[in-house]
């Protein structure tokens, strides 16, 4: 298994450094260096976060991209060569991962040399479990919008929760707010209008009451807490150290990275491998 | 659906476009799980499965020695292992002057090969193969034929589907013939070959003066021109037959047995 997933490793790197995908990402990390360090000497907090989200995005795009390399006809003789469909989702996550890690420390090592950050050792050791569970994190939500996992509804459902848990999620519940705002605004003027809008108005008014009440308030923070370890990480780095509680958020990331990776396995097992002839 | 194929055989599946030969193949290889049922080996345990797509897709940078080498990794072999390994597929499927073409480079006759040697790789005991015999010309059409005949004498079971009868008629050992996602029809090709045809008795001149007199003697026998033509059923018949000739002055000039086309065969299940 640990032979199979290596060689399958080897196999979807060697794809992705010899396809034109290279070439973006390298403009790409180009790009985002001049937009984000050219004009700074950047202070370690920022290096640590500005750079994790350069991980984030490397990882969710490379992972799109090995996850279309995968789902050509040419892997077929290598599925049949698989005792289980996990071992290629494996490869395929560790050849992201990798990629991903390589692309960031490289970048890394450029704003370091061209822009000297002053960057202390506890400030170097905190970076890896931070960077890493981010990038697993997100390549793992990649496998999720890619068209090699998922298939019907299964992504709209992910993604359109994943929407859901943003809005209902949000800090303060401004968002709710702003949603009831408008509902009574229409309503407002609904009712303005003639006395044949009344129920419709008082309907708006009801689900803006909805929006705002109790109910709402315990499932936003319900949401809210999906999002805490990435303000807790935030938080800590800005900080410039990390509470006890704090310091559980890059395990808390790995556990939702493993839920995802299990529900992606269990998508991917049970999917048609009708891959695309090109 | 029940198919039985036992070592050293070579099992053909035909069928016309549509018909389900290649979701069979790939239900069969695990790419594609069934709507319905399961897949029951009837020996109880999964046999290793080679196999060879109709449409061959390679990565096609590498070259074809790094691909192989690639494929006898993931078939299980050790480091130490593979070069050997490699080198003996090479071998088999005529590749060793190729083994440092870049696969892109390479004919659609060096692609089957280079799809038949992935497939061999890991010493598989079912070769799955779709359209093993496309795209080659007719000298790697005996090439191929040659290997797989010698694959099958080395103990190999074989699938393949094809459109060519040819293939099949020389090949296999066995066939199915598919229809609408059913088989409709399988039987060794020996049998096929025996079954239908009708014994034809030629003689030197026109029978016309004896066709009433042979006709009587069963339905199975009819008489056209100079040849009387015995059916299975009036087989047993054949010595009065050739007694009824002799007496009427007539010569035999030969007995044929003509085997059954596959192709009539063929036609038949499927016009069904």
């Amino acid at each position: 298994m640990i032979q199979r997933i290596t060689t399958l490793t080897n196999y979807l790197f060697y794809r992705l450094i010899n396809s034109m995908s290279l070439g973006f990402y390298l403009l790409g990390a180009f790009a985002f260096y001049w937009l984000t360090f050219m004009q700074r000497t950047p202070e370690p907090e920022y290096f640590i976060l500005v750079i994790g989200f350069f991980g984030l995005l490397i990882s969710f795009f490379s992972t799109l991209s090995v996850a279309s390399m995968a789902n050509e006809s040419k892997s077929y003789p290598l599925f049949i060569r698989l005792s289980s469909r996990i071992e290629f989702l494996i490869a395929l996550i560790t050849t992201s991962l990798l990629f991903t890690l390589i692309l960031q420390l490289l970048f890394a090592l450029l704003v370091l040399l061209r822009n000297d950050p002053e960057l202390t050792l506890g400030r170097v050791l905190e970076i890896p479990p931070l960077w890493l569970s981010i990038n697993i994190l997100a390549s793992v939500v990649a496998l999720q919008a890619s068209d090699f996992i998922s298939y019907g509804w299964s992504r709209v459902c992910i993604f359109g929760l994943l929407a859901l848990a943003l809005v209902m999620g949000d800090n303060d519940g401004a968002t709710l707010e702003w949603l009831a705002d408008i509902f009574r605004n229409i309503a407002n003027q609904s009712a303005a209008s003639g006395t044949a809008q009344i129920q419709f108005s008082q309907a708006l008014n009801a689900s803006a009451d909805f929006l705002t009440g109790d109910f709402m308030g315990s499932v936003g923070s319900i949401f809210n807490g999906l999002f805490w370890p990435f303000r807790a990480i935030i938080d800590g780095v800005l900080n410039g150290y990390f509470s006890s509680t704090q310091a559980w958020a890059p395990a808390l990331l790995l556990i939702f990275a493993s839920i995802l990776f299990l529900l992606a396995a269990d998508f991917f097992s049970s999917r048609d491998m009708i891959l695309r002839e090109d | 659906m029940s198919l039985t194929l036992g070592r050293n055989q070579i099992l053909g599946i035909l069928g016309p476009n549509g018909a389900g030969k290649t979701t069979l193949l790939r239900v069969l290889t695990g790419i594609l799980p069934p709507n319905s049922g399961e897949i029951v080996p009837l020996a109880g345990q999964w046999p290793k499965i080679g196999f060879k797509p109709e449409r061959l897709h390679f990565p096609e940078r590498m070259k074809v020695r790094q691909y192989l080498t690639m494929m006898a990794s993931m078939s299980g072999y050790s480091r130490r292992e593979t070069p050997a390994a490699v080198d003996q597929i090479l071998q088999l499927v005529g590749m060793t002057s190729a083994q440092n073409h870049k696969i892109s480079k390479c004919s659609k006759g060096m692609r089957q090969r280079i799809g038949l040697a992935q497939a061999l790789l890991g010493d598989p005991d079912l070769l799955i193969l779709d359209e093993p015999g496309d795209g080659l010309d007719p000298i790697g059409q005996q090439e191929m034929r040659a290997i797989l005949q010698m694959l099958r004498e080395q103990g190999k079971t074989i699938l393949m589907c094809t459109h060519r009868l040819n293939d099949v008629k020389a090949l296999c050992t066995d066939i199915a013939i598919m229809s609408r996602g059913e088989i409709v029809y399988t039987s060794s090709l020996s049998k096929v070959t025996e079954s239908s045809g009708n014994t034809q008795i030629i003689c030197d001149g026109n029978l016309d003066t004896i066709r009433s007199l042979l006709e009587s003697l069963n339905p199975g026998i009819k008489v056209i021109e100079n040849r009387v033509e015995l059916a299975q059923e009036a087989l047993s018949l054949r010595r009065d037959v050739l007694r009824l000739l002799l007496s009427a002055g007539h010569d035999v000039l030969r007995i044929e047995r003509p085997e059954a086309s596959l192709n009539d065969i063929y036609a038949k299940m499927i016009r069904q």
